[in-house]
């Protein structure tokens, strides 16, 4: 158990705004390994049933994320990148040419790795289907920090996409190259 | 180790709240959270700041600890209104319930709940950071009076907005501000 001066407990969950909830769902199963959450409540799917939407619920679904309870809930995402909050999760100093690899394969454009002036951590950036700001991060190491450039020295490109939620993997946007 | 993931993802590193003015929000997330400003053998982790940094183009970001997750709070356009965005939970044990709302009560930062979700044995109280961000305790451990609380459906919600005073560390509601006025 972490001490806290206030007595209070680690991240329950947090929350991704999402236009379309079921899509993004498949984006997170796909590209973060999400789990739908369910126990014996059954499945965290909630603001779907008629009578959820008599209450005034709002569709939101509960997925796992490597332990950690993230809420896809329907809304405008607002915003642009890299305005707002962003997500980072932890990847291992052995992860970063698979995580490359891996957002290739679903044709999702990311910027880095990139590392950050005095420390050693290494980033590589990405949107959600709602351009709700993503990182893989290692803060453990990375044997090869000195070959890796820094943040404010790479140009960064439009990490904008749609999501294909029947291939699950991205096609390029349209016109976007423009 | 951490949890099993298929991806060999390990969890959170850290999340970032965009903050009008970082050290602002720092005595609230001290404050608040407990948080702790991050320091190791780089140095506190307050970047964006130096000469060379703000040469570099670099933006202000605080990185501080709260119960063992790193919580960056960056420099940054805040937009978005509240419900909308991105929230926060923290979790809260089931004795914390009265706790926490005297807790922010004490430090003037208007509250909503604790309220309950239907179907669910979870208890809310949401309330804002400084710039508007919308955070939450949360307890999901099995509050033993859930059938005293309402769900949140069924609620009217009051304005939460408020001024955070970072000198006395506590938040004066826009209402009471009128009032001085």
């Amino acid at each position: 158990m972490k001490i806290n001066p206030i007595g209070i407990r680690p991240l329950c969950h947090f929350s991704i705004p999402c236009k379309d909830v079921e899509e993004s769902v498949t984006f997170y199963e796909e590209i973060l390994g999400a789990r739908v959450y369910s126990d014996e409540i059954g499945e965290y799917r909630f603001g779907f049933s008629d009578e959820d939407k008599a209450l005034g619920r709002g569709q939101h679904i509960f997925v796992e994320i490597a332990g950690q309870r993230v809420e896809l809930a329907h809304g405008d995402p607002g915003g642009k990148p890299p305005v707002g909050t962003h997500h980072a999760f932890a990847i291992g100093p052995n992860d970063i040419p698979a995580i490359e690899g891996h957002l290739e394969e679903h044709g999702i454009p990311y910027n880095g790795p990139v590392t950050h002036k005095g420390t050693a951590a290494v980033s590589i950036y990405f949107s959600d289907p709602d351009g709700n700001a993503l990182e893989f991060c290692c803060w453990d190491g990375y044997p090869r920090l000195s070959e890796i450039p820094l943040f404010q020295h790479v140009a960064r490109r439009d990490t904008g996409f749609d999501w294909d939620a029947a291939a699950r993997r991205a096609r390029p946007k349209d016109g976007v190259t423009a | 180790m951490g949890v099993y993931n298929p991806l060999g993802i390990r969890g959170i590193c850290h999340y970032s709240i965009p903050c009008s003015n970082v050290e602002k929000s720092l005595t609230f997330y001290e404050e608040i959270f407990g948080a702790r400003l991050y320091a190791d053998e780089i140095g506190e982790y307050k970047f964006g700041f130096s000469e060379s940094d703000i040469a570099l183009g670099r933006m202000q970001h605080i990185f501080v600890d709260i119960v063992g997750q790193r919580v960056e709070l960056v420099a940054g356009q805040t937009g978005g209104k509240a419900p909308l965005g991105t929230h926060h939970a923290y979790g809260m044990g089931p004795n914390d319930i009265e706790v926490v709302q005297k807790h922010l009560a004490d430090h003037g930062i208007p509250f909503r709940g604790p309220v309950t979700h239907k179907g669910t044995v979870a208890v809310s109280i949401y309330f804002k950071d400084p710039d508007g961000n919308a955070l939450e305790f949360c307890c999901w451990d099995g509050y033993p009076k859930i059938d005293e609380v309402p769900t949140m459906y069924n609620q009217t919600r009051r304005d939460d907005s408020y001024e955070w005073d970072p000198v006395s560390r506590r938040g004066r509601s826009k209402a009471e501000e009128g009032a001085i006025r």
